[in-house]
């Protein structure tokens, strides 16, 4: 860590010593690997900045952040107002690749120059619908492609890959910097485009990379640049017109869907909705196979030529893991949660659509009927989830998640997995859902009789 | 279209016409009417956007028309045969839907997955039910579709299943999850039963007055499409679907293990042990499904095959003709193709127990593959077309038209039957007595197909066939002949191109019926003495100079040439002569089947002759190619060009003159 210059004698060095502590506190020195980029990078002074270990924001106050001490991320936690430093790469970078990972509370407002010249806004988008220069990943012209944010208190992911300015021997620009892509949690949301700097900010061909906090609280990890690697993949003309399903009234489409894991779910049904929140329900099971917020589908591998029946998510999706059954009777609450349906009485009844074309789903577990109704929130980020049975018979559970870290947030509200998505109990009777070990994962269950409400947001 | 061979002398047998005939004008002059002169294609007129791949139809009590589509969507159109139909949309989502059926208010169909009944509830004019009777397993393989369902008498569901194809034997079809390659029953509260199996691609399952039929496509075991009647416990062929027969609900006995014991599957590896496609074999040993019959007898041979390229190529739906409809052809049965995009009629009957019949061309020039067939209440029939992922003849990839006859007889073979000694063809209207007479004016060969391993089967054991005899009715409505060496089991092609019609003289508009003959009736045989043998022919059966032909059996590679020509043979492709024309070469096109795929400038299912000859193949190498067609060398056609060992090589060079001929 350089010292800074400003601090010379015994005073000095208790006081550069202690401000030394305050930055690290909690970290071990480490040789930070090849482009990983951590607080250690940019140029002192960086008021305002701490290494944690963890954060998370209050599901009941959403504008703030708690940081817990470690290591593996750098926060700016506003208290009393202070502002944080513009964070300065001590290194001038030429061509990048930048990625990133994320968290914003509600409100929270950054804005990362590329390139100390060129902005890119990273921001809570509140219930923004659709995209604008001045949301999540938007740059000065263009708006992203798709909305797919996050809400707060996830990590969200960006990734950059930026072409610098070209200037002849005389200095005279003779190319625009251009942003070749950048990727907002997985999803293009600008293509190979010419960029302008901000107005008066003189360009160079070498320049550092700057993140400005207009709005705290905000945290970040997993940092790194890394010299733009020359891929020029040749287009393949041959590549059919996309065909795409776009859901700008509620629109259903059965497909194969793959999923993670090699998985291709047969009997899967994909419902889009306006609100730009979409998900694939897993006939099979009863359950959702996935969620994603941005376009919804293209069909393209199912309807061009004879296809191979399988359609793709056009946004950035969460998965909630294997398919299983969404409810199972269990001996005890610690009993194993079935692998699969049989001698469960599983039976796939299909769906009633409501006026507004939006699916209820029917099945038959144990002998009993089970309706299953999930709704995008008008807020377009995330769903809520009513599962109603008939007959209430004993002993069923409902598995609200199943993933490698659940944290009670209080209140009803998880934070399912690596700070992924959320669920938020609306209404589940008398019962109190649990968290109990699954091998080396975890499950979020709560007995069920004959109703259940709950959001999944994301 | 009409068959135009050159083994008769038209132009002796006219002028004999017109000498009996003199009060009437040459009849050189007219010509005869066509298909379309009799029965009319009208487009139904459809809103912009909406695609109609069509892949179920049904009609509605009150004659409004149900439409499903691959697309995933159900369409309901009221006044559908009007000028002004309206489109209303019912239902949409589903997962690449391949039939439709109406019952008790609801509409069933059957997706990739399952049997879906549709109801709307709430009355808004959509689906607001969407019941899953039966949601069968899938391994996600992309020709695992499912058809139907038909409608059984007793109100159940049949619902037929492709198999998938293997991964490295990506050739050879195979069942990965029950009960693909088999029909099922599913009745309303959703109990499956297992029906048949061995079936490869059951496109086309129907219901004829209340009996399962089904037709499946020409691929691997299947060496032609063809109409098959389905019995609960059947196996049509195809092994795939025996890995389910252990299940203990499944109505088929044999199992996969007995089925390998006595069939070849040729699964042969080469040095590297990777799998090798198999070929057809010219000069084997091969069986027959009827070979197979006899060692498995739960094997059920197609009542009437639907020869390849020359009734299709992807046969498709079965439909009755009712009562009051089409004419003379009430009663009958009409098949859709997806390929040619045609529609031929079948003509069935029972011999001792056994059905079998007749099949010959009806309709051709749809603007896409036909896959689906509803009657109108207005007597026209609703086609409903699809060719995506396979090509088709026409110039559109999916459509909905209909069929409408003008009332006015055409001059068809209206029946053929069997005889203990040949055939006994019905005309739709009277024959011309001296032409019906004329032994000249009547040709018939045989021909089967292998069953084995490889995709589809050229037609095997050819034989011409003696007519020694005919008896035209008084009436002139019936002509029987004495065929000689009838074959069991057999194809046998009835050609009638001498025949005409008595008062205009019009030739039949399809002159080759295709009656496939599994019993030969017990009955008494014609005498001489009944019998016209007057014959107005030149003997002109040529012989080219070819190895002796062997034993049945055996396929011979140079069998005697079977279209005889009133010409010398001519012994090898000679001379620098003007290339042939479209015109000289239309009849082997025809012959030979090669029209159904290909057309001199448009692409079909295979490139256009003009692309052909694009690529300056010497006229040796087309040949060649023919007799072992190279799909690598056109990627962009989705079906492969089977082997056509059986095209005479003269006849095969005479073609490739030709095709060179269209680019200089």
């Amino acid at each position: 860590m350089i010292l800074s210059k400003f601090f010379t004698g015994p005073i000095g060095m208790l006081t550069s010593t202690f401000l030394l502590a305050c930055c690290i506190l909690g970290s071990q020195a480490q040789v930070a690997s090849e482009g990983t980029i951590d607080l250690t990078a940019f140029k002192q002074p960086i008021a305002g900045w701490q290494v944690l270990g963890d954060v998370a924001v209050p599901w009941t106050n959403q504008r703030a952040m708690d940081g817990s001490p470690g290591e593996g991320l750098w926060a700016h936690i506003p208290k009393r107002k202070n502002k944080a430093d513009d964070l300065i790469t001590a290194a001038a970078y030429g061509d990048i690749e930048l990625e990133f990972d994320y968290l914003l509370a509600s409100g929270s407002r950054a804005t990362v120059y590329l390139h100390d010249a060129y902005p890119m806004v990273l921001a809570d988008d509140g219930s923004g619908v659709s995209p604008h220069v001045e949301s999540n990943g938007g740059i000065p012209g263009y708006a992203p492609r798709q909305q797919v944010s996050r809400a707060p208190g996830l990590w969200q992911h960006l990734k950059v890959a930026l072409k610098a300015p070209r200037f002849d021997n005389a200095g005279t620009k003779i190319a625009p910097a251009r942003l070749l892509r950048a990727e907002l949690n997985g999803i293009v949301i600008h293509e190979d485009i010419p960029l302008q700097p901000l107005p008066g900010r003189a360009e160079k061909s070498l320049a550092p990379l700057r993140i400005a906090v207009a709005n705290g609280p905000i945290a970040f990890r997993n940092a790194k640049i890394t010299p733009l690697s020359e891929k020029s993949a040749q287009p393949n003309w041959n590549n059919p017109d996309p065909i795409w399903v776009q859901a700008q009234v509620n629109t259903t489409l059965r497909s194969f869907m793959d999923i993670p894991g090699g998985i291709r779910v047969v009997h899967a049904i994909s419902v889009g909705h306006p609100q730009r929140v979409h998900y694939t329900y897993d006939l099979d099971h009863g359950n959702l196979a996935q969620a994603w917020r941005g376009g919804f589908l293209d069909a393209t591998p199912m309807w061009h030529e004879r296809g191979n029946g399988t359609s793709r998510i056009l946004g950035s999706p969460i998965y909630f893991g294997k398919p299983s059954l969404a409810i199972a009777k269990l001996t005890a609450p610690e009993a194993t949660w079935p692998q699969d349906t049989a001698g469960t009485g599983f039976r796939p009844k299909g769906y009633t659509m409501d006026s507004n074309d939006l699916p209820t789903f029917r099945y038959q577990l144990y002998g009993t009927q089970v309706n299953d109704a999930i709704r995008p929130l008008p807020t377009g980020n995330g769903f809520s989830r009513t599962v109603t049975i008939t007959g209430a018979p004993d002993g069923l559970y409902f598995q609200l998640a199943a993933a490698p870290s659940i944290v009670d947030q209080g209140g009803g509200v998880y934070l399912i997995g690596d700070k992924a998505w959320y669920v938020k109990l609306e209404d589940s009777g008398k019962e109190k859902p649990f968290i109990r070990n699954s091998g080396e994962s975890k499950e979020l269950l709560v007995p069920v009789h004959s109703t259940l409400r709950y959001s999944i947001i994301f | 279209m009409l068959l135009k061979t050159k083994h008769l002398p038209i132009s002796r047998l006219l002028i004999v016409a017109a000498m009996i005939l003199m009060p009437f004008s040459s009849p050189i002059a007219q010509e005869s009417p066509k298909e379309e002169d009799y029965f009319k294609v009208r487009k139904v007129r459809t809103p912009e956007g909406i695609i109609l791949e069509v892949g179920g139809l049904a009609t509605l009590p009150d004659g409004t028309l149900g439409v499903s589509t691959r697309r995933g969507d159900v369409y309901i159109v009221e006044n559908p045969t009007s000028g002004n139909p309206y489109f209303r949309k019912f239902a949409s989502g589903l997962h690449e839907i391949l039939g439709l059926a109406y019952k008790d208010g609801a509409l069933y169909c059957a997706q990739r997955g399952e049997l879906t009944k549709l109801a709307d509830t709430d009355g808004d004019g959509k689906a607001d039910v969407y019941e899953t009777i039966y949601a069968w397993p899938l391994s996600g393989h992309y020709h695992e579709y499912s058809f139907g369902p038909i409608i059984a008498p007793d109100g159940s569901f049949f619902v037929t299943g492709n198999v998938a194809f293997g991964d490295e034997e990506w050739w050879r079809g195979e069942s990965r999850v029950p009960w693909r390659g088999w029909a099922f029953n599913i009745t309303e509260d959703g109990k499956l039963t297992p029906w048949a199996t061995g079936m490869r691609s059951p496109a086309g399952p129907g219901s004829l007055d209340g009996q399962f039929f089904y037709t499946d496509n020409q691929g691997d075991w299947i060496g032609s499409g063809g109409l098959w009647q389905v019995n609960k416990g059947d196996f049509m062929g195809h092994p795939a679907g025996l890995q389910w027969t252990g299940h203990p609900e499944s109505p088929v006995k044999l199992t996969m293990e007995q089925f390998r014991s006595k069939m070849d599957e040729r699964r042969v590896k080469n040095e590297q042990g990777r799998y090798i496609k198999p070929e057809n074999v010219i000069n084997e040993q091969y069986k027959t499904a009827f070979d197979a019959k006899q060692e498995l007898p739960e094997f059920q041979l197609p009542a009437v095959w639907l020869p390849h390229g020359i009734l299709g190529i992807s046969s498709s739906q079965p439909i009755v003709i009712p009562n009051g409809h089409f004419g003379p052809f009430a009663g009958q049965v009409l098949v859709g193709d997806q390929g040619m995009s045609m529609l031929s009629r079948v003509m069935l009957e029972e011999v001792d127990g056994q059905l079998q019949g007749a099949a010959i061309a009806f309709r051709s020039g749809f603007r896409s593959g036909v896959l689906r067939m509803a009657w109108a209440t207005d007597g026209s029939l609703f086609i409903g077309e699809t060719n995506r992922g396979w090509g088709s003849a026409g110039d559109a990839n999916e459509g909905l038209e209909r069929l409408e006859w003008n009332g006015k007889i055409p001059f068809e073979m209206k029946t053929v039957k069997a005889m203990p000694d040949g055939f006994e063809i019905a005309f739709t209207l009277p024959v011309d007595p001296a032409s019906a007479e004329d032994l000249a004016s009547y040709h018939v060969e045989s021909f089967t197909y292998k069953y084995h391993p490889v995709y589809g089967s050229p037609p095997v054991a050819m034989k011409t066939h003696q007519i020694k005899g005919v008896k035209v009715s008084a009436d002139g409505l019936t002509a029987r002949i004495i065929v000689d060496s009838l074959q069991q089991h057999h194809v046998h092609s009835i050609s009638l191109d001498g025949i005409r019609e008595k008062d205009h003289f019009y030739s039949l508009i399809h002159p080759t019926a295709y009656y496939t003959l599994h019993r030969v009736p017990q009955g008494t045989k014609l005498s001489m003495a009944e019998v016209s043998t007057k014959n107005s022919s030149i003997p002109a059966i040529t012989e080219e100079p070819a190895p002796k032909a062997p034993a049945s059996g055996k396929e011979a590679p140079d069998s005697k040439k079977l279209a005889t020509t009133s010409k010398p043979a001519v012994p090898s492709p000679a001379v620098a002569k003007a290339p042939p024309t479209y015109k000289e070469v239309e009849g082997l096109l025809t012959k030979y089947t090669c029209v159904a795929c290909h057309n001199p400038k448009t692409k079909q299912i295979g490139p256009s002759y003009a692309d052909i000859a694009k690529r300056k193949y010497a006229n040796e190498r087309i040949v060649e190619l023919i007799y072992n067609p190279q799909p690598a060398n056109w990627p962009g056609y989705a079906t492969e060009m089977p082997p056509m060992p059986h095209v005479p090589k003269a006849d095969a060079l005479k073609i490739a003159a030709y095709i060179n001929s269209l680019v200089k």
